[in-house]
């Protein structure tokens, strides 16, 4: 283990790495000024940041004094994730407070819900903002969803950023080098979205709102550029290829790969799309059939509009084809509490989705049906759990069994504590619920609480949900307890010398 | 495509010295797979090590098929059994035409045989052995 000195050099190299490369990023919307002439002086808005981005990852390189970085064990890399996220969503938070007049925290809210591939937004009109505002929200997903350590890894540090990409929450490695895994991923990402825009085009979207659906679609974001979101379009095959690129979105990419390579025999194995695939085609009838008469006029109707809500709510999107703020929805607690369960439950593991993730359900529900089997079996047999994940077939092993009742654990204390928290501002229990599970699994479907003019104190409660939850809980709390420790030990010291 | 990124290894035996070369190897940014029959020889791989591992015997041919031990570069042999090495050697020369194989060897009576069937060889007794003899033969010279 390195000395805390070196540690600490680690993680300012590291931060500084992705804050200098943060402004090609930044400065993509500003293309769009060409075809869009008359925004040309909002470009500043983004050079701002830009600026601010190179510097400081420049004076957090030089502090470091290291010329390449080291190994990033996970240790380092929860710390990384941690400041990485919250400067990047900061800085990327300038652009809001400029062009759009947001206040801080409404801006800080905004970045959030774009970073985390949420979908939750303080704009009321978006069909008349800022277009340079819209790409940038759209892209800040799309980065969002690939992750930074992907795209560090991918790019400037290669294998030695393994630490980070668990840090950031994921563990696929599809590929037997990182570095490879890192661009076949990127490759399979950019491929879907060229074809997300191009298909969502010849459905009928004109082309900017098709790059901007194909890039929220696929990193199941969710931010829209119509008011209405989907429903504005009221058109099936727009609908149907929204569904599709949600879908994609929040299969793993270690499914994709395993598709890819032509690999069918591991891939029909693979428990996760058949899991979506039934919730999905389940809750969709048993909604459209409860909903007849309340809502739906026709099954075929009431079939078209779950089917989406519910695709959009598992694979943690947020696009709607109803108006979710509706009374007559809100009223109706039985698609409420099935699109909220949903949304806790969440696409796949290793997706850009958020949610508990559908392997953690897929192995708790073999873990149930192995031990009664093993109630019925000889008493000295041995037996094991195995689970295909991609081209690989896992076993299950108790440290498995530990991690993932840790998630579940983490994840419903704070949707309960989330709730009650909504609740004290005076909201119905069933917007609390289903207003808290789509921020902290990272959906972006709204019942009406999300609005420019909520109490500062649960907006402030809904992005700390969304950053939380997109993090996965535990990096943020482990990463907070290191500098809290380490501050203790500098503190400890310091008394000593004296 | 032989840059360096593009290389597969697969190494069979994840002692102190296989996992030592793959960690390294996985650092510098090739494909590389380690089998070990046992479980917590893995633990010999440090955090660098971002490439597959493969629990299982690598004298069965499944196994071997698993490591798509036809496609790689570089297949290094070193489990502590020079039996179980030649196996391995000859069913991946053999089964899967295997161009770079690389075993080690303890006892050096058997480099012979080893080298007979065009298997590459490293043997740390004899490199103990000249090591060793550089001192003795250092001296009297």
């Amino acid at each position: 283990m390195p000395k805390k000195s070196e540690q600490y050099q680690i993680i300012f190299f590291n931060v500084g790495s992705i804050l200098l490369f943060y402004p090609i990023i930044l400065l993509i919307p500003t293309i769009f000024a060409f075809f869009y002439p008359f925004e040309w002086m909002h470009i500043f808005a983004f050079i701002l940041p830009s600026i601010i981005s190179l510097s400081l990852g420049f004076f957090l390189r030089k502090i470091s004094k290291l010329e390449s970085s080291p190994t990033v064990t996970v240790r380092e890399g929860a710390v990384i994730v941690l400041f990485t996220w919250i400067s990047v969503v900061l800085i990327g938070s300038i652009p809001f407070v400029l062009i759009s007049g947001l206040n801080f925290s409404q801006a800080v809210f905004e970045a959030t819900s774009g970073f985390t591939t949420t979908g939750l937004t303080m704009f009321q009109d978006v069909e008349h903002a800022s277009k340079l505002i819209l790409v940038w929200r759209s892209l800040m997903q799309f980065i969002g969803g690939a992750g930074f350590a992907l795209i560090m890894m991918g790019s400037v540090i290669g294998p030695k950023g393994f630490g980070l990409y668990h840090a950031e929450g994921r563990v696929d490695n599809i590929a037997p080098n990182i570095k490879r895994s890192a661009r076949i991923i990127s490759l399979i990402y950019i491929v879907y979205a060229v074809i997300g825009v191009i298909s969502l085009d010849i459905a009928g979207m004109p082309l900017f709102d098709a790059f901007n659906h194909s890039l929220t679609a696929l990193s199941t974001g969710g931010f829209s550029v119509k008011n209405a979101s989907i429903g504005h379009y009221n058109n099936l095959s727009v609908e149907i290829v929204t569904m599709i690129l949600m879908f994609l979105g929040g299969t793993g990419f270690g499914v994709h790969y395993t598709f890819w390579r032509g690999n069918f025999r591991a891939l029909i194995k693979n428990g996760e799309p058949w899991l979506m695939i039934s919730t999905i085609f389940i809750t969709t009838l048993i909604i459209s059939l409860n909903g007849l008469g309340k809502i739906f006029t026709d099954f075929s109707e009431g079939f078209r509009q779950a089917v989406f809500q519910t695709t959009s709510a598992l694979t943690t999107t947020g696009f709607s084809t109803v108006d979710l703020s509706n009374p007559l929805w809100i009223n109706f607690g039985l698609a409420m509490f099935i699109l909220t369960s949903l949304m806790l439950a969440g696409g796949g593991m290793d997706s850009t989705a958020g949610g508990l993730k559908q392997y953690r359900i897929w192995v708790t529900i073999r873990v149930v049906l192995h031990s009664v089997k093993e109630f019925l079996l000889p008493s000295r047999s041995v037996t094991k759990i195995s689970v295909w994940k991609g081209q690989n077939r896992n076993f299950i092993t108790y440290e498995d069994i530990k991690e993932i009742l840790i998630v579940f654990t983490m994840y419903f204390s704070t949707f309960f504590v989330g709730s009650i928290i909504l609740s004290l501002y005076g909201y119905s229990l069933t917007e609390s619920m289903f207003e808290f599970s789509s921020a902290m699994n990272a959906v972006g479907l709204s019942v009406g609480v999300t609005s420019p003019t909520m109490p500062l104190g649960a907006m402030w409660t809904l992005t700390i949900a969304m950053f939380t939850g997109r993090l996965e809980f535990l990096v943020i709390i482990y990463a907070i307890t290191k500098l809290v420790f380490d501050l203790y030990d500098k503190i400890k010291k310091v008394n000593y010398k004296i | 495509m032989k840059n360096n990124e593009g290389l597969y290894l697969v190494i069979i035996g994840c002692g102190k010295v296989g996992g030592n070369v793959a960690s390294k190897a996985s650092s510098l940014g090739y494909n590389v797979v380690v089998i070990d029959k046992n479980e917590k020889a893995f633990e010999n791989l440090s955090v660098e090590f971002t490439g597959f591992t493969i629990l299982g015997d690598a004298t069965e041919k499944d196994v071997l098929i698993e490591a798509k031990v036809e496609k790689a570069d570089y297949i290094f042999v070193l489990t502590d059994d020079d039996n179980t090495n030649f196996l391995i050697s000859m069913a991946c020369k053999y089964y899967f035409a295997a161009k770079n194989v690389v075993a080690r060897v303890y006892e050096p009576d058997n480099i012979q045989l080893f080298n007979e069937y065009n298997v590459a060889v490293v043997s740390p007794t004899v490199l103990a052995i000249d090591k060793l003899s550089d001192f003795v033969v250092g001296d009297s010279k």
